[in-house]
């Protein structure tokens, strides 16, 4: 016995001595609150703050940066040349003073601001923007994302503040491509430096707040940068943390254990209604969910089946009681209204039964048919939930599916076959923040994620023809009239536009949250 | 001694080798492609072919093993493909982590599963048997992500007692290890009423009675020091356990550990962190069954290693 207890003894003493000097430094595994979460008088009456999401920031190399969690705290760091407004419906110009299009539209020159200095001290100006440039496209960089400048041929200097890009057609909507994380701006010298394995623990980008410390999957610590070129940061500290548990981060929002919980559920919001303590913000986000129809599939290329879908679903009731009435906005048209240039007037597919069945007679299915409806779990809110309430509906049409949940990798690989899923459901976005990239990849008849055997020769042309419209106004009209071939052929059934829901600490003020599930986190104040 | 336990150590190596293969194997023939994930859901494929090449997947299978093998025998562990990090430091940061938790879980399991199953099986059919084992049974039944989120609801949201994340280690470690530790501590508790009531049968134990040794010395004494071996290896099981990490409980805590790293590398396919995560975890795993067999023959001298 007595050895038995000194064995337990030793053990205890051991984890003592393990607990002190090992692992994260702070608190052994847990990660610690950033002095905001139990600070007392002085974190509540300071601007620190404590940010918790649902995954960890990956990368802090911009080039690398392939999710949104991961831009969203990126971009904190570092700016891009252009911006989206706080409402996310204009581009504005950031570290460009201004920016003209060649007349045969196969350059844009940009005149950049002045006096911006990277937090290294490197002075940001036209040759930074051409090294960035150059690292994304360079195949030896082997950036996931050089596609952000499809199109670039080359990137010339013409003065330390100007910088003339050439492009390999016209593109219209070239200053909103450069609103994306990708193309946002690192210091030359210290890519140099560190190299590419290295400059993700030494960032240095021109944005408002800077990298104090980060110790992987534990915290990051972003402080304010005193020499802002801008608008003076008033966020002194973030302290940024991934707790994946949805549950947690909701208490933790209520206990003030964090001051901004990305990601709520939206099952769970009803906790957080009636505390007064914490504010449920919710913006309507890029990302579209929908049933996917592969008309590979037998009766699926018949349009009048897939209108028959459209009116079996009751995306209405998807919204109001799967979703809460929160987790998602009543679709609108064909693709998010938060992506620009999307048609908001296209008829949604009230649930309509009685033309459902109609449409399954004339079609020649009076009796329905057996489907495979696949779904992932856990990728989108509620998402089995949703696929299994379709499949009720579809029953009330005499189609029988039958549910099948794969793990996302294999959901993927599924998907590419594109043989093998019939209906399934999916989420979609746009990384340009524009329709148009939606319609290359998933509705574009050779487009790369057209898993669904769309090819409609009208569609394609007006796609083929986007980069000769005269103007603005006119691609605008060309892509609400692909927008509309679509929908008119029931190509999809969308269901809702995802939104994302930010729970913050009632005396929390100034974050701004943009559809593309970036936000603003350096102007932060209590109040 | 020294000869059985050299001789261990050079035994593990073919089961590290086999361990790497059948891991190696797993996860490239699960179906998935990692150059996708890796590039993200709005890729193109162009984006999708520069990944695949980076990372030399569109080599074959054999080649990518065997650079796999060449790099791990020069102790590199690889770089993760989901955070451009190298594993091994990863695996430094939350490795000590999940031993901290499962030491401290193991511990305080042992302490009080021995102390229920010892009350149990002496006061068999009481109250206080039936007491214990109603314990047990709850710490056995009961999922950790609803004990942990309940601990958390009851003594972080309602009563306020506990901060959900804290500077202080031994306070950060409260939630987490009952959370982890129920389970060890019913299965312990299990294991040690059944293992006391087969020794306390026994007929030495009721030749030290009619000696007229005080009860306190034939359990304490005869009793527990026989049952303990049974006792030892399931504690070496659930040590064993934990150190493969607590997935649910790491979510739900943000305890920094191996479990979510390893599911979410699984998820992202990045087969690095998989197979030296795992790896790690076996080389773990066969020295806690190592260190019991040594405790056996510390425990109870008439065990001979050879």
């Amino acid at each position: 016995m007595k050895k038995l207890m000194a064995l337990t003894l030793a053990l205890l003493m051991l984890t003592t001595v393990l607990s002190g000097c090992g692992g994260t430094g702070n608190n052994g595994g847990q990660t610690n609150n950033g002095g905001a979460a139990t600070g007392g008088e002085t974190a509540e009456t300071s601007n620190e703050f404590t940010f918790v999401m649902g995954t960890e920031p990956t990368t802090m190399d911009v080039h690398f940066c392939t999710d949104a969690a991961t831009s969203r705290i990126l971009l904190q760091v570092h700016e891009t040349l252009f911006k989206w407004d706080e409402n996310s419906e204009n581009v504005i110009p950031w570290l460009v003073e201004t920016s003209t299009e060649a007349e045969d539209g196969l350059s844009w020159t940009f005149k950049l601001k002045e006096g911006i200095k990277f937090h290294d001290g490197t002075d940001f100006n036209a040759e930074a923007v051409k090294y960035n440039f150059e690292r994304l496209l360079d195949p030896a960089t082997g950036s996931s994302k050089a596609s952000a400048l499809q199109g670039v041929t080359s990137i010339e200097v013409l003065s330390d503040y100007e910088v003339k890009i050439n492009l390999s057609g016209r593109n219209l909507i070239f200053e909103q491509t450069l609103t994306n994380y990708s193309t946002a701006i690192m210091s030359p010298t210290a890519c140099e430096e560190y190299g590419l394995e290295g400059y993700t623990n030494h960032p240095a980008g021109t944005g408002p707040l800077k990298l104090e410390s980060w110790e992987p999957g534990v915290e990051m610590v972003l402080v304010k940068n005193e020499d802002y070129w801008g608008e003076e940061p008033t966020t002194d500290r973030l302290t940024v943390r991934a707790v994946s548990e949805d549950s947690s981060r909701v208490m933790m929002a209520m206990t003030g254990d964090a001051d901004i919980s990305w990601g709520i559920s939206p099952a769970l919001v009803e906790n957080l209604e009636g505390n007064e303590d914490v504010t449920v913000n919710t913006v309507t986000g890029y990302r579209t969910i929908y049933i996917a129809i592969n008309q590979n599939y037998g009766p699926l290329a018949d349009s009048r089946v897939r209108a028959a879908i459209n009116y079996a679903i009751n995306k209405r009731e998807i919204v109001d009681n799967i979703l809460y009435g929160v987790g998602g906005t009543y679709p609108s048209g064909y693709e998010s209204s938060a992506v620009a240039n999307a048609a908001t007037d296209l008829d949604p597919y009230e649930q309509d039964l009685e033309k459902a069945r109609q449409l399954m007679a004339e079609a020649g299915y009076p009796d329905g048919f057996d489907i495979r409806l696949n779904t992932p779990e856990g990728r989108y809110a509620m998402d089995r939930q949703i696929a299994e309430a379709v499949q009720y509906m579809l029953a009330e049409i005499g189609i029988n599916a039958t549910i099948e949940v794969l793990e996302w990798g294999t959901y993927q690989e599924r998907m590419l076959s594109k043989d093998y899923m019939q209906l399934f459901l999916l989420g979609k976005g746009s990384s340009t923040g524009d329709v148009e990239f939606d319609f290359l990849m998933h509705v574009l008849s050779t487009g790369g994620q057209n898993y669904y055997g769309i090819n409609n020769p009208e569609v394609d042309e007006i796609l083929n023809n986007l980069s000769s419209a005269a103007d603005l106004e006119e691609r605008s009209q060309m892509l609400y009239d692909a927008q509309k071939l679509v929908n008119d052929e029931y190509d999809f059934a969308t269901l809702y536009y995802e939104n994302q829901i930010v729970a913050t600490r009632a005396d929390v003020q100034g974050l701004v949250i943009y559809s593309n599930e970036t936000a603003d986190l350096a102007w932060l104040t209590r109040g | 001694m020294l000869k059985y336990i050299l001789k261990r150590i050079v035994s593990v190596i073919p089961v590290l080798l086999a361990v790497s293969i059948l891991v190696f194997l797993m996860v490239h023939l699960m179906p998935g492609d990692p150059a996708r994930l890796i590039a993200g859901e709005m890729a193109t494929e162009e984006d999708v072919e520069r990944v695949r090449e980076k990372y030399g997947y569109d080599q074959p299978l054999y080649v990518q093993y065997f650079r796999y093998m060449s790099n791990l025998l020069q102790g590199d562990l690889g770089t993760s493909t989901r955070t451009q990090r190298p594993v091994a430091t990863e695996l430094a940061t939350r490795f000590p982590n999940t031993l901290e938790l499962a030491l401290v879980a193991t511990a305080l399991a042992s302490i009080l599963g021995i102390a229920f199953g010892l009350i149990s099986a002496q006061l068999r059919y009481s109250i206080w048997d039936n007491i214990s084992m109603f314990i047990a049974l709850i710490g056995l039944s009961i999922p950790p992500f609803y004990l942990g989120l309940m601990l958390m609801l009851i003594f972080c949201v309602n009563l306020g007692w506990l901060p959900i994340s804290s500077d202080v280690w031994y306070i950060a470690l409260i939630l987490p290890v009952i959370t982890v530790g129920a389970r060890s501590m019913a299965v312990i508790a299990r294991m040690t009423r059944s293992s006391m009531l087969e020794v306390l049968n026994q007929d030495y134990i009721l030749n030290a009675r009619a000696h007229g040794f005080s009860e306190k010395k034939v359990v304490f004494g005869c009793a527990l020091k026989n049952s303990m071996n049974t006792i030892v290896t399931s504690m070496g099981l659930q040590f064993g356990t934990l150190l493969g990490g607590a997935v649910v409980t790491e979510k739900i805590f943000g305890w920094v550990g191996i479990g979510d790293y390893l599911v979410t590398a699984i998820k992202a396919r990045d087969y690095q962190v998989v197979q030296s995560t795992i790896l790690v975890t076996a080389v773990a795993f066969v020295f806690v069954n190592l260190f019991i067999d040594i405790l056996y023959a510390f425990i109870n001298p008439r065990i001979k290693l050879s």
